[in-house]
């Protein structure tokens, strides 16, 4: 630690957040609390992956295809003999980037278009409603599959597909707490003030506006794991190098009756994954939208 | 209420153009000669260029050599006239074809909800009946375990024990209620965790309302208060979730059919994207898209009728 470490600062930053009130409330809720911490152990493995992993994914070993559970392969191996303990670890990493970078993505635009619809207002403000519904009349498999054929399948476009599949909920939701927000008094004493419009929308209604967003968008995690699962399981995501659970079970389907292992041990990680994140994403939207529950958007 | 039917059909009509002039763009703009890359597909091992006589002769047949604008007019005219062209995967009329694989989706479909309703409904309010305690907590646990299952595991899951272990069920194929069994818990039990967990709150909800407290003074018994008085209140979100997962159950037709080999739209939409048979996508596609909208409508306009105090927007 260098000598300017500011280390007083630090303090003084802690013991003014055991303070606050969120901090306490926070603490009255261990599960929310646990949640996020499996959530950090899920980032910490997606990115440690290949070190963690006992094995190369890709090695082949034709001696001992579809073994059992043994001590070299805590999951068994699959149809070529690839340690399935290894290719689900590596899974993690491909299905964490994807659906981490989908996420970020779709917030971004469903944020940008969502309030630029709301506070323009006006024909432009109708017009965007219009395609959002139009998005929304697609179910998400449906629209993505129709993507897929169109951009081919692979890492890059799996991204880009989600986004367009998924940007329109997203925008609905913004457009709606921008619009409820934009009437209020203190949007109208900033307007009087003389700022500007991208001012009033990003330090004045976005801050008030964006806490259902972003507890929305935890919860879509896990829908977009189970989306980029559903379409590899279909031969239509990720190409057929890279390992990843839901090409994973369609490759065991073969040898089910045989080694099923080979189909149960990526599904358990694909639920589990996602298990953690729809939690976690419960426990924020109690935590910070209360009375949300029962609601129709979250 | 009559001017909010009138509006929300048009909406609704106006979503459905622009859907499928969507639909028509994203599926024409798929890269290649559709005619050729369907030649390859008919014919495989067919590694060089497809005979061109062959090609022109499915362009020729299945109109696709007409301007994009053209072609989307036509298609949009055909749908009006009930004939949606030829799918030179299949070499049959698009329409026959729709009308032979619609039954069994919705017979599919209409298992999955009904399912979906008798696990999701008695579960959600008898863990709210008995809440905080055991049953209410292994109920809540298990429905969020269920939401985080993908549904092409849960169908894997229950081929390999019911079919492969145990022996009850046939493995995949279309006919009695055996075959019916599976492929509709598969696709049930996503909407049966939604309708367990909207119906305990929503019940939990009302009971807190003034109204229930009222009928409790009045000295009326429990079971006449949940029976007459909270049930019939708390079914309103229910409603709203039974229509939005419908099109989570359309969509997982797709998947679900495809592992089952049940002969529906689902199965049929993915062939025609593997073979890249445009004609067949798009109308396929589009009936599942109308599908998706009429139930969403429905659906808006009884809850409308319910209570009329609610309106989209």
């Amino acid at each position: 630690m260098s000598e300017g470490f500011p280390m007083e600062r630090v303090r003084r930053w802690s013991s003014r957040i055991r303070d606050e009130v969120w901090y306490s409330r926070l603490m009255q809720r261990p599960s929310l609390v646990a949640s996020f911490l499996l959530i950090g152990l899920v980032l910490v493995l997606s990115v440690c992956a290949p070190v963690i992993a006992p094995q190369d994914p890709n090695a082949t070993d034709l001696y001992n295809k579809n073994q059992g559970l043994s001590p070299d392969h805590p999951f068994g191996t699959d149809y070529l003999g690839r340690d399935l303990f290894s290719r689900t670890i590596c899974g993690l990493q491909t299905t964490m980037s994807v659906a981490l970078s989908t996420i970020v993505l779709t917030f971004v635009v469903g944020t940008a278009v969502g309030c630029y619809s709301a506070y323009l207002g006006g024909w432009v403000d109708e017009a965007i409603a219009r395609v959002i519904d139009v998005f929304l009349a697609f179910p998400t498999i449906i629209l993505a599959l129709a993507l897929i054929t169109l951009v081919g399948s692979g890492i890059l476009n799996m991204i880009l597909i989600l986004v367009v599949a998924q940007w329109a909920p997203f925008a609905r939701l913004v457009r709606g707490q921008v619009l409820s927000e934009k009437n209020q008094d203190y949007v109208l004493s900033a307007k009087s003030a003389g700022l500007p419009g991208w001012w009033i929308v990003t330090r004045h209604i976005l801050p008030n506006a964006i806490m259902p967003v972003l507890v929305f968008a935890t919860l879509d995690i896990g829908h977009t794991i189970l989306t980029i699962s559903t379409l590899s399981f279909l031969g239509l995501g990720i190409p057929p190098s890279v390992p990843e659970w839901g090409a994973m079970i369609n490759a065991g389907l073969d040898y089910m009756r045989i080694a099923p292992l080979n189909v149960i041990v990526p599904g358990l990680a694909i639920t589990a994954v996602t298990l953690v994140f729809n939690v976690a994403g419960e426990g924020l939207r109690d935590f910070m939208v209360p009375g949300a529950e029962s609601g129709v958007t979250l | 209420m009559h001017h909010y039917t009138i509006r929300r059909t048009g909406y609704l009509l106006l979503t459905l153009v622009f859907a499928s002039l969507f639909t028509f763009i994203v599926v024409n703009a798929i890269p290649g000669e559709p005619a050729e890359i369907l030649t390859k597909h008919l014919f495989v091992g067919l590694e060089e260029a497809a005979p061109l006589e062959m090609v022109a002769e499915i362009s020729e047949r299945c109109d696709l050599n007409r301007p994009l604008l053209e072609q989307y007019l036509a298609w949009v005219g055909g749908i009006l006239h009930g004939d949606l062209g030829h799918s030179y995967l299949f070499n049959r009329p698009v329409t026959a074809l729709l009308k032979n694989a619609l039954p069994p989706t919705l017979l599919l479909a209409a298992t999955a909800v009904a399912l979906a309703l008798l696990i999701g409904l008695p579960l959600g309010v008898y863990a709210a009946l008995y809440q905080d305690g055991i049953s209410d907590w292994i109920i809540r646990l298990a429905s969020v375990f269920a939401i985080s299952m993908p549904s092409f595991w849960i169908a894997v899951m229950l081929i390999l024990v019911f079919s492969i272990w145990l022996k009850v069920t046939p493995v995949a194929g279309y006919g009695g209620v055996g075959f019916l069994i599976l492929p509709a818990f598969a696709l049930a039990l996503h909407s049966a965790a939604s309708i367990t967990r909207i119906m305990r709150t929503s019940l939990l909800e009302t009971m807190e309302k003034p109204f229930i407290t009222f009928a409790r003074a009045k000295g009326l018994s429990m079971r006449r208060i949940i029976i007459n008085h909270t049930l019939r209140n708390a079914l309103l979100p229910v409603l709203t979730v039974v229509g939005m997962s419908f099109g989570g159950l359309l969509a997982g037709t797709v998947v679900i059919e495809t592992i089952f080999a049940w002969p529906g739209l689902g199965s049929m939409l993915l062939q025609a994207i593997s073979a890249r048979d445009v004609v067949l996508i798009q109308s396929t596609i589009m009936v599942i898209v109308f599908m998706f909208l009429v139930v969403n409508f429905a659906v808006d306009l009884l809850y409308h009728a319910i209570d009329p105090r609610i309106t989209y927007e």
